[in-house]
């Protein structure tokens, strides 16, 4: 059992947003590439903007939920790695990746002035995965998964503003494998751990009469303090260690405005991730590893940037049932060329999404959204991790499914 | 409402399965072998790469990888006390190797690979027993290196009692029985476990005996039980041992002071335990009460010295009154005799290996067992040549290399004779 709601509910290995963050999490925000915090108007506003949850029908509860299925492409490189015995032709292809993710949103009543949301997403998620000699030596399997438990409690100030405060509650799982046999190097690892760490969000809301909406959020930083074993082998004789590493969900900050123009809704969006605080790439270990193996006990320099990403959302109420919905974002990658390597080769990205939703009765709506996620080319040269080459395709294409259900 | 908290049972629900899992890889995939289990495979390129790095080979020399299996062995130490202990066979293989290393190898083993048996050396640290030391590093160093990369030989090293399996068993150390006794039954089980796990040994099972330090003395101590057993030793190559103990200790109790005083407090240590005497009869305190913490297998040599003294006897000293000025009739000086390894005539060659330097076993103790097995007990052929002169074919050489300096330049001459005499042997190669 425990392996079946793994498997179907944290298969979340997956990264359409920068480096390894998922901002895709209710069908709006798949539809409008997450440009869905200060227009949210449903229960995953849980998520986006809890504190436009006080301006919700304070006599109703809302809830949605859904399930995204997420296509990552093969990501091809063409080049050279440079190895102890020099530089090798390591051009290949990573496998693809297939991945469906659910997510459920809840918004109470109103209780006087307070209200409280609840959610189940995945915030951040990555898989890499690679069956070619070299970078097998690197990432044979690279994976972070994340399940996060959002509660949120909202007051509303006055008719046009309110604040919230959650707590995110954070489970994940990290697996590492490698295996550097295919090109005479005797190492291999295989390490696998989980933690459950905590966070919190803020946000704010300020709606103007004139229909201008102002918002934001902002969400902290998450330290996953991954711990667990590591079967570290050389010459294919192994043994296990208890093992640990530190990787960020990192603290983000969103503002964003909409407008509502007679049938349409126009909101953009802009978000500042704090990358910077992965520096470093560390795994330590109880005990001292022997000579042979100090490489996996070295800390391996990240060095990551804080990046910009700019979001733009339409809705266009085609008629009192159908609403049309599209989107696009330019997502700036965190990782500086110098330390791009296998686990995650990532690029700065164009996202490109349309949606439609329906009203099929006065409590029921559904819809369906798709996204494309282009990841521009990336050179590599003069690199700390030894790549000469350029990484090309990639990206990802998300197609969202879900329904709204108020009562 | 209700809704409300079926969501929240739900999703921690899922919350808490889900966060019970996942944090371990499973069990380890490590090459399963009957008998035994695999500690160690460096492939060839890898062990090449290090011994080009230090000096030790060229791209043209052939160099083999090896796996180290460690294997475990009952054996009696000196007082007839079942002992289980473990050793090491390190086995040479061609992973990773070029064409030319592979064919060679498959030609050797196609004809049987002889086993060469190497005694170790002083340790008094479980970190540095062979089946431990080799898990824990790839340093191309030590007789596995020596002898089965570089010359093609399965190599034995038993981890003596005391050590590895058997490190809650003080050390046996310079006992004439414990040694030959755990050396002959490592033997024997690895043979077995060659035979299980399909490794080609030699049909005729030909063995090359060597050991340095102590390892020279046990494997004296060896060779008498392993000619006693008929087992088909080709050549002996004793280096730079303590063969006559009475003399050594002779010395150490007529001097005032002595450098490395671990060496004799731990044959004290090790006398008293086995012949079920006071230890505070050989050794002063505060130095008696503290051996056995000293000698549980925790230190290194260096530690160990720091913890006693280099004066000999006297106030302070390291040995009692009592042992300095009554050695000749005591209960020790009896033992020590009857543990001397010179005790028997050889039957296969022996070709013993000293450095004149030696700083610490005097050249001359090699000098006097040669001459002992030879004009004494009529050896068919015990040959003695200084190190110096091997290494640089000068006979009148002025270098002169100490204890420490003397061992790795001894096991490359002792690989060379083995490697030269087993061409002489029906193998050929």
């Amino acid at each position: 059992m425990k392996n079946i709601l793994i498997s179907s509910i944290t298969a979340i290995s997956i990264a359409s947003g920068a480096a390894y963050k998922l901002p895709e999490q209710s069908l709006k925000g798949t539809a409008l590439s997450a440009a869905n915090v200060a227009s949210c108007n449903g229960a995953d506003c849980a998520y986006y903007n809890p504190a436009n949850i006080s301006f919700l029908d304070a006599n109703s509860q809302y809830f949605e939920g859904g399930l995204t299925f997420i296509h990552l492409p093969k990501v091809s490189y063409k080049g050279e790695q440079r190895l102890i015995s020099g530089s090798v032709d390591a051009t290949a292809k990573t496998l693809t990746e297939d991945v469906a993710i659910p997510y459920l949103h809840y918004v109470s009543k109103a209780y006087g002035n307070l209200r409280y949301s609840i959610n189940l997403t995945v915030p951040a998620g990555l898989s890499k995965r690679w069956n070619s000699p070299v970078e097998k030596l690197y990432a044979q399997e690279f994976t972070l998964k994340t399940i996060m438990i959002n509660p949120s409690v909202a007051y509303k100030i006055n008719s046009n503003l309110s604040l919230a405060l959650g707590a995110n509650i954070v489970y994940s799982e990290g697996k590492v494998y490698s295996d550097g046999k295919d090109v005479g190097i005797p190492l291999k690892r295989e390490m696998e751990g989980d933690s459950i760490d905590y966070g919190y969000n803020l946000a704010a809301s300020w709606h103007l009469d004139n229909g201008l909406k102002l918002a934001a959020t902002y969400r902290s930083k998450v330290k996953l303090s991954e711990e667990g074993k590591a079967n570290l082998y050389f010459g294919g004789v192994g043994k296990k260690y208890d093992a640990s590493v530190n990787i960020y969900i990192p603290a983000a900050l969103t503002l964003a405005v909409s407008k509502d123009i007679k049938n349409w809704t126009l909101e953009f969006v802009y978000e500042r991730t704090f990358w910077s605080s992965y520096k470093t790439l560390d795994f330590n270990y109880k005990e001292n590893l022997p000579a042979t193996l100090q490489s996996f006990d070295t800390p391996i320099d990240k060095n990551w940037k804080d990046t910009n990403t700019f979001r733009v959302g339409a809705q266009y109420r085609y008629n009192k049932k159908l609403t049309l919905m599209a989107g696009y974002s330019y997502d700036q990658s965190p990782i500086p060329q110098k330390y791009l390597s296998y686990e995650l080769p990532d690029s700065n990205a164009h996202i490109f999404s349309a949606g439609f939703k329906y009203q099929q009765n006065k409590n029921l709506s559904w819809g369906i959204a798709v996204l494309y996620d282009y990841k521009t080319k990336r050179s590599v040269d003069n690199n700390a991790n030894g790549l000469k080459g350029k990484f090309t395709k990639g990206g990802a294409i998300l197609i969202t499914s879900g329904f709204d259900y108020k009562f | 409402m209700k809704s409300v908290f079926k969501l929240l049972i739900v999703s921690i629900t899922i919350f808490i399965t889900i966060g019970c899992g996942g944090s371990d890889p499973g069990a380890l995939k490590t090459e399963a072998v009957k008998g035994g289990k695999l500690i160690a495979n460096v492939p060839s390129n890898i062990l090449k790469s290090e011994l080009i790095k230090k000096g030790s080979a060229d791209k043209n020399t052939t160099v083999f990888g090896f796996k180290a299996y460690k294997i475990p062995y009952t054996t009696t130490d000196d007082n007839g006390k079942e002992v289980q202990a473990s050793g090491v066979m390190v086995v040479p293989t061609s992973e990773n190797a070029d064409g030319q290393t592979i064919q060679k190898l498959e030609y050797m083993k196609a004809k049987g690979l002889a086993l060469v048996v190497d005694c170790h050396g002083t340790i008094f640290s479980n970190d540095e027993a062979p089946s431990v030391s080799i898990e824990n590093s790839i340093s191309a160093k030590g007789a596995g290196v020596i002898f089965s990369s570089m010359s093609g030989f399965i190599t034995l090293q038993p981890d003596y009692i005391g050590f590895g399996d058997s490190k809650e068993h003080y050390q046996a150390y310079l006992l004439k029985k414990s040694s030959a006794n755990s050396v002959v039954d490592f033997t024997k089980a690895a043979i077995a476990f060659a035979k299980a796990n399909n490794i080609p040994l030699v049909a005729t099972k030909d063995i090359y005996l060597t050991g340095y330090s102590q390892g020279g003395y046990v494997a004296l101590a060896a060779l008498k039980k392993f000619e006693a057993e008929q087992y088909h030793i080709i050549m002996t190559t004793p280096m730079s041992g303590p063969y006559l103990l009475n003399p050594i200790a002779q010395k150490v109790l007529s001097s005032d002071t002595i450098n490395v005083p671990s060496f004799m407090a731990a044959v004290a240590y090790s006398y008293a335990l086995t012949y079920n005497h006071n230890v505070n009869e050989l050794i002063q305190e505060p130095f008696a009460s503290k051996l056995p913490k000293l000698y549980n297998g925790s230190l290194t040599r260096p530690e160990i010295d720091k913890e006693l003294t280099k004066k000999i006897k006297g106030t302070g000293g390291l040995f009692t009154d009592s042992i300095a000025t009554n050695y000749q009739n005591s209960w020790f000086q009896k033992e020590l005799q009857a543990n001397s390894v010179v005790d028997f005539t050889p039957k296969a060659p022996v070709e013993m290996l000293h450095c004149l330097g030696d700083d610490v076993i005097d050249y001359r103790i090699s000098q006097a067992t040669q001459d002992t097995f030879v004009n004494k007990l009529a050896a068919n052929y015990v040959h003695l040549t200084p190190v110096e002169v091997a290494i640089t074919k000068d006979p009148q050489t002025k270098l002169r290399l100490g204890h420490i300096a003397c061992a790795l330049p001894s096991y490359k001459v002792a690989a060379f004779m083995f490697a030269t005499m087993r061409k002489t042997t029906p193998l050929g190669y």
